[in-house]
């Protein structure tokens, strides 16, 4: 064992009389300019959104599994809405429901739970820096987060409780660009494309940081390809993120100008809406689309890819083995990414485009597929002959591997444009999106959660807490969302209030019951994540610097860091990944920072 | 481990109470109308209860016999019955009956021949007709008599209504339920028995027929949308509830109107409340069976009046050819200052007429609007018809424009014109008609 | 006790597979057969990416399943140490991006000749004008014998919800949008377009057999996007050529032309439900 480690356990509290700096509470917990305490930010106000998103979804499981029953706490949450109608939610309210379901949980969940929470937080310390390359903007970027929330939320309420925006987080016009259109969500849907501007502002400051960062502070012998795959995907996402945001919030403030000033880019003339005068003008429904996708393709990627990286490394340190493939798992990212800038026409395969169009499509969509199995055999090559140890982060990368296969393999249905037209829009494209959205992203973050949790707050959290709720969210998400598969094939559409008015759905009510019920079990297991995840912080086990034996240099800092992060300046050494190297005689792992293995063997000591 | 054990536990029985325990015993209610609102408060409870007992809640509804609403009426003999069970084969009698509504038949009323009631059925098996009965009354019967089983179709009804309906028309038929404040043209408010397109006579209800047509067809241009393919059956007892919610609405206005004089707030101003208490109790002892019954009596004559072959509205004379002089002669009366289309519909027909820019009076008042604009008797400002667009909100066929001429669209300033001849009216039918194609060839030099 | 976790993560997978096996028979599957030869293709299809993709989650589990095993039993003092492998990378490159490649290209035929207009059948039949509004379907006949011209005309028949067409006969719909954006979705039919305000896209297809399709929206167009039930009839040459002028004779209707009232037009309808 190197000395640096024996250093380390002799002296755990080094961390406190290093970070204490005369700060006050305000500049160091809420406009902390630390990268860590940004993270922790990030991360907590994630989760708390992750159990809105999750509330605002079961509220869509109870109305399909009991359409028109009254829905709990709806009644008692806004003081009496719906108490006439005994309860029963109004289908506007229903649109209201999964709309805002899925702008919380990409917007103000995955994307800063990634980015911001994890990126934020592992960037410096993985590269070995003191902290971003622009801590200001860095602090900026979280409290935008702020004011996208705030809009969010007030879209709920401005126009009175029954109103919200209602027109699909992906808000195609006409239904989004004219007020009338969709009357009850009125200045709330303007309130939402404004806050998307907000996220996009956030999510545009901290990609801009990350890339500065990565480029600029790498620690002397970080080279590229000494890099954690966690960086990787994180440099890769800050691009993806440069480059399609702009299209986005370009796209979001001409619909805005579109439903305040009269401007005329998606709307075409003489629609009668509402019992309205007839449209005028010559405007483009399908230019937002394309706009809208452009981003939003990317953005399935950015909600990916970190995921993707985060998994490699706490696999590979959690079988005590080398990646498997390095270069070409970062090789397949840069793959996805390039790729993911021409794939987004195949959300438009039944939109009426050129078909043409739908073929270069088809095809560019086929090849993004291929990169992502590379990276899927990569891991299981990572586990072959590894030696494993099944704690909750191990479980929930596995589960994370096992979950992407199937989304991404459901996904070759869609990319095909002849079975997409049966697909697209049917819950076969909402089973799709969720196992690589939830059984992927989210099993990652509930992996990288108690991963760096010691790293955050210097202690363990509770294993047995961990196995349960990954054990119960593990069987309550394949309960939800692997029956919506047969949804999808019988022709079940999205977004119905009340699918079985058509006699064909009938028979799926049960279905949807059950599915639901197993959406109520998944949701309270969140509670328990949040339990452990509260209660660790105080009765936790105390961490020492390096409780999983891992390589990375932010495991030679101390547990928590303090501010600057690493008391002794790290240099890197080699790759991230020499797990059960020769090279180390007496352990299985071979720390990035540890010099005295390479100057031992090559006999300069 | 343990305190685990009792969160799991926990977690268990959340989770399987959930779907069950959170949600509420609330169910929908009727709302109050407004002018209800206008009375001291004893009146109103008087008019509360009085609809209660005469309709019921939406939970559980009341047949009231006088109306003649069809509430889904099988009939069958008894053979055994002893006190609480009974055995009886059904059928179905009457235009709202539907042998797949005999599993569902709880809730109904059991009565004899005679019509007094038997008991509730709590539970029926229509395969060896087994009955259960709760609420058994005193009226007993023999062996081998005719029993009635009424009220299953009102149920059903209701069960669609809530399901297809109540969101825009409100539970109680007032045209304001959750959905509906979004709309320009708002939903229909039952309550006053108006309808706007029937196929009858001016001053007569809507028939069935209408109501169905409107629910099968929708109503082109608004939110009404078309059911086309609800099955029969259940259009049937959607209608009846209809019919039902509206004479209910109009029973809460006539107690209105007869208790507006002696108990409305505006004149009692300097009353003590307890007077009020003993003059409504009084009411209700000594005048007010006769009154119920009186407009029970009303309401069936006006209602059933609708389905009168007699008031339906056929023209006497055929619409004829139609050729360019047919068109030119209707144009000339749309522009004729004593028919006076052209005042609302504008010259052109686009719905811009003078009056939609003046102070018209309100319907049922004297005092002129605060805005321009014509007002329908609900109280909304509408729009006349703009003729060139092609949308014809009460049916597009000539028939249909006929109807709109000669009757009027009820409720609305489109008054009926029964001074025209029949062929005026066809000829203004032709021209109505027309008037899409010669717009859109304008548009187009 | 240590294999538990390699069981675990290969239970799902079987049960899985289990469910996608009964799923037919349970009725969890394609609300009918397909009845037009798009959707016989589209299914034919389906089966084909489902075959290839079955194997890969098979053997990808199996792999997943193996090396989980194997890492637990793992009785070396060290774990393999091992960077990969390139001609393992450069199999399982080659051999997907060959499977995708054929999928992709495989089924360009099928899409071409439904959506490419150059090559749509000549012989069609263009039956109605669909316009999609808040919450229906509004739809636009011609009058019996004469062709569906784009504007409207004065002797054009109209309906609502009820789609009826000749069956065995290639027939298209011209779709429109009144106001939002829909899709017009024929799930027994496998059909589904976008009806795009401002566009009329035409749309083909044929079915094989009489009887009635749902017809439902597909794409978010409002609080009562589920409302939009409708159904496309096929129905025998001279029963539609019938149910047309029935339509003409309703839509001439002037109570005169007929016996009675009555709303000759909701006889009509009821007759076409009763086929069902």
């Amino acid at each position: 064992m190197s000395h640096i480690q024996s250093e380390m356990q002799s002296e755990p509290h080094l961390t406190h009389e290093h970070g204490h700096h005369s700060q006050g509470f305000v500049s160091q917990y809420v406009f902390s300019k630390d990268h860590k305490v940004i993270g922790i930010q990030f991360l907590m106000t994630t989760l708390l959104m992750l159990l809105v998103g999750g509330a605002l979804a079961l509220g869509v499981r109870f109305q399909l599994a009991w359409p028109w029953r009254a829905m709990p706490l709806v009644y008692e949450l806004t003081g009496g809405l719906f108490g006439a109608e005994g309860g029963q939610v109004s289908p506007e309210f229903y649109t209201m429901l999964f709309t805002m379901h899925a702008s919380v949980m990409i917007f103000l969940v995955i994307i800063p739970i990634l980015a911001g929470a994890f990126g934020n937080f592992l960037i410096p310390l993985m590269i070995g820096a003191d902290d971003m390359a622009f801590p200001t903007l860095n602090m900026l970027s979280y409290w935008f987060m702020w004011p996208a929330i705030l809009c969010f939320g007030l879209s709920f309420t401005i126009g009175g409780l029954n109103a919200a925006p209602a027109n699909g987080w992906t808000s195609y016009p006409v239904l989004a660009a004219v007020v009338q259109a969709s009357p009850s969500a009125g200045a709330p849907q303007t309130l939402w494309l404004i806050g998307l501007t907000f996220v996009g502002v956030s999510s545009m400051m901290g990609s801009v940081n990350y890339m500065t960062t990565i480029i600029n502070m790498r620690a002397p012998g970080m080279t590229l390809f000494r890099m954690p795959l966690t960086i990787w995907s994180m440099f890769i996402t800050a691009i993806l993120q440069a480059f399609a945001l702009p299209v986005l919030t370009a796209a979001g403030f001409m619909l805005v100008a579109e439903r305040t000033l009269g401007f005329k880019f998606f709307v075409p003339g003489n629609l009668v809406i509402n019992d309205g005068a007839p449209t005028i003008g010559g405007g483009q429904p399908l230019l937002w689309q394309h706009l809208f996708w452009f981003y939003s393709h990317p953005a399935v990627y950015i909600m990916l890819l970190p995921a993707m990286g985060m998994v490699s490394d706490m696999l590979a340190c959690k079988v005590r083995k080398p990646i498997f493939g390095y270069k070409p798992m970062v090789y397949s990212m840069a793959a996805i990414a390039g790729l993911g800038f021409i794939v987004w026409g195949h959300h438009m395969f039944t939109s009426g485009m050129n078909p043409a169009l739908g073929m270069t499509f088809m095809i560019s969509t086929m090849m993004i597929a291929l990169p992502s199995a590379v990276k899927v055999f990569n891991w299981i090559g990572t586990i072959w002959g590894g030696k494993i140890s099944f704690d909750t982060v191990t479980l929930n990368c596995v589960a994370f591997i096992s979950m992407f296969i199937v989304g991404g393999l459901s996904g070759i249905w869609m990319a095909s444009v002849p079975t997409d037209i049966y697909f697209h829009d049917t819950y076969y494209i909402v089973a799709h999106f969720h196992y690589v959205l939830f059984g992927a992203t989210l099993f990652g973050c509930f992996g990288a959660i108690p991963f760096w949790y010691p790293k955050m707050f210097g202690r363990l959290m509770d294993d047995r807490l961990g196995k349960l709720h990954f054990v119960l969210t593990f069987i309550g998400f394949n309960g939800t969302f692997f029956p919506m598969h047969m949804l999808g094939i019988a022709g079940f559409p999205r977004r119905y209030a009340d699918p079985y008015i058509h006699p064909y759905m009938e028979h799926l009510l049960p279905m949807n019951r059950f599915m639901t019920l197993c959406a109520i079990l998944m949701g309270f297991a969140q509670l328990i994540l949040i339990f452990n995840f509260v209660s660790s912080w105080f009765v936790g086990k105390r961490s020492d610097r390096n409780p999983w034996n891992a390589n990375g240099l932010e495991w030679s800092a101390p547990s928590p860091p303090g501010h600057g992060n690493f008391d002794v300046p790290p240099v890197c050494y080699r790759g991230p990944y020499e797990y059960s190297s020769p090279l180390s005689a007496n352990s299985d792992f071979l720390m990035q920072t540890d010099g005295s293995v390479e100057s031992r063997s090559s006999g300069h000591h | 481990m343990r305190p685990k054990v009792h969160l799991l536990k926990l977690l268990v029985a959340a989770i399987v109470l959930s779907p069950f325990g959170c949600t509420s015993k609330r169910g929908p209610e009727f709302a109050s109308g407004k002018q209800t609102g206008l009375l001291v408060s004893a009146a109103q409870e008087l008019v509360r209860s009085e609809l209660k007992s005469s309709f019921g809640t939406p939970t559980s509804l009341v047949a009231w016999q006088v109306l003649p609403v069809d509430y889904g009426v099988f009939e069958g003999k008894a053979t055994k019955f002893n006190g609480q069970d009974l055995v009886v084969s059904l059928k179905g009698i009457g235009s709202n009956a539907a042998d797949r509504r005999l599993s569902n038949l709880s809730g109904s009323v059991v009565t004899n021949e005679a019509g007094v009631a038997i008991g509730e059925v709590t539970h029926y098996s229509p395969s060896d007709g087994a009955m259960r009965l709760s609420n058994t009354g005193e009226a007993k019967i023999e062996s081998d008599t005719t029993v009635r089983v009424i009220g299953d179709g009102l149920q059903f009804g209701r069960d669609l209504y809530l399901r297809h309906c109540m969101h825009c028309h409100g539970v109680s038929g007032d045209g304001d339920g959750p959905t509906a404040k979004y709309f320009a043209v708002k939903p229909r408010d039952y309550r006053r028995g108006t309808f706007k397109f029937t196929s009858t006579v001016q001053g007569v209800r809507a028939s069935r027929d209408d109501l169905k047509r409107i629910i099968k067809l929708g109503i082109p241009g608004t939110y009404m949308p078309s059911f086309m393919l609800l099955p029969d059956d259940e259009i049937v007892s959607l209608v009846e509830y209809i019919r039902w919610l509206s004479m209910r609405g109009e029973v809460e206005n006539s107690l209105y109107i007869e208790l507006s004089n002696d108990f409305s707030t505006e004149a009692n101003k300097d009353k003590a409340r307890a007077e009020f208490k003993k003059e409504v109790d009084n009411f209700a002892a000594s005048q007010l069976p006769g009154k119920m019954s009186e407009i029970g009596r009303d309401l069936a004559e006006t209602w059933s009046a609708s389905e009168d072959e007699a008031n339906l509205l056929l023209p006497k004379d055929a619409r004829g050819n139609v050729d360019g002089d047919s068109i030119k002669r209707g144009r000339e009366l749309f522009l004729n200052k004593d028919v006076g289309c052209f005042s609302c519909h504008g010259e052109s027909g686009r719905g811009n007429g003078v009056s939609t820019e003046t102070f018209n009076k309100l319907p049922n008042s004297t005092e002129l609007s605060k805005v321009p604009g014509l007002f329908d008797d609900w109280g909304n400002l509408v729009k006349p018809r703009d003729l060139t667009t092609g949308i014809y909100r009460g049916g597009r066929r000539p028939l249909d424009i006929y109807r709109r001429i000669r009757a009027g669209i009820k409720g609305t300033p489109m008054q009926g014109f029964s001074r025209l001849e029949d062929q005026q009216v066809w000829d203004l039918t032709n021209y109505v008609l027309s008037i899409p194609f010669k717009a859109h060839s304008e548009s187009k030099h | 006790m240590n294999k538990f976790w390699p069981c675990f993560f290969m239970f799902w997978p079987v049960l899985a597979i289990v469910v996608f096996a009964i799923s037919p028979s349970m009725g969890w599957w394609f609300p009918t057969e397909a009845f037009s030869p798009l959707g016989k293709q589209i299914d034919n299809l389906f089966y084909m990416i489902l075959i290839i993709v079955g194997i890969t989650f098979i053997g990808t589990h199996i792999g997943l399943g193996y090396v989980l095993w194997k890492a637990v039993d793992n009785k070396e003092p060290k774990a393999w140490f091992s960077h990969g492998s390139h001609n393992l990378e450069m199999l399982w490159s080659i051999a997907p991006a060959g499977i995708l490649m054929f999928i992709s290209l495989y089924q360009l035929d099928v899409w071409t000749r439904y959506r490419v207009q150059s090559k749509y059948p000549k012989d069609m039949l263009t039956v109605a004008e669909v316009t999609a509004r808040q919450f229906e379907w509004r739809i636009r006949y011609p009058a019996p014998g004469k062709k569906l011209l784009p504007s409207p005309q004065p002797d054009d028949l109209y309906t609502v919800n009820d789609l009826h067409v000749p069956v065995n006969r290639r027939v298209l719909i011209r779709l429109k949008s009144g106001d939002v954006q829909h899709s017009f979705f024929v799930p027994g039919l496998r059909v589904k377009q976008d009806a795009v305000p401002g566009t009329v896209i035409p749309v083909w297809f044929e079915t094989l057999e009489i009887g009635d399709y749902d017809l439902t929206c597909a794409e978010l167009c409002g609080w009562g996007h589920y409302k939009m039930r409708g159904r496309v009839l096929a129905e025998r040459q001279s029963d539609y050529d019938k149910y047309i002028k029935s339509l003409a004779h309703d839509q001439g209707y002037d109570g005169h032309n007929s016996d009675r009232d009555g709303s000759a037009e909701l006889v009509k309808i009821e007759k076409a439900t009763d086929k069902k």
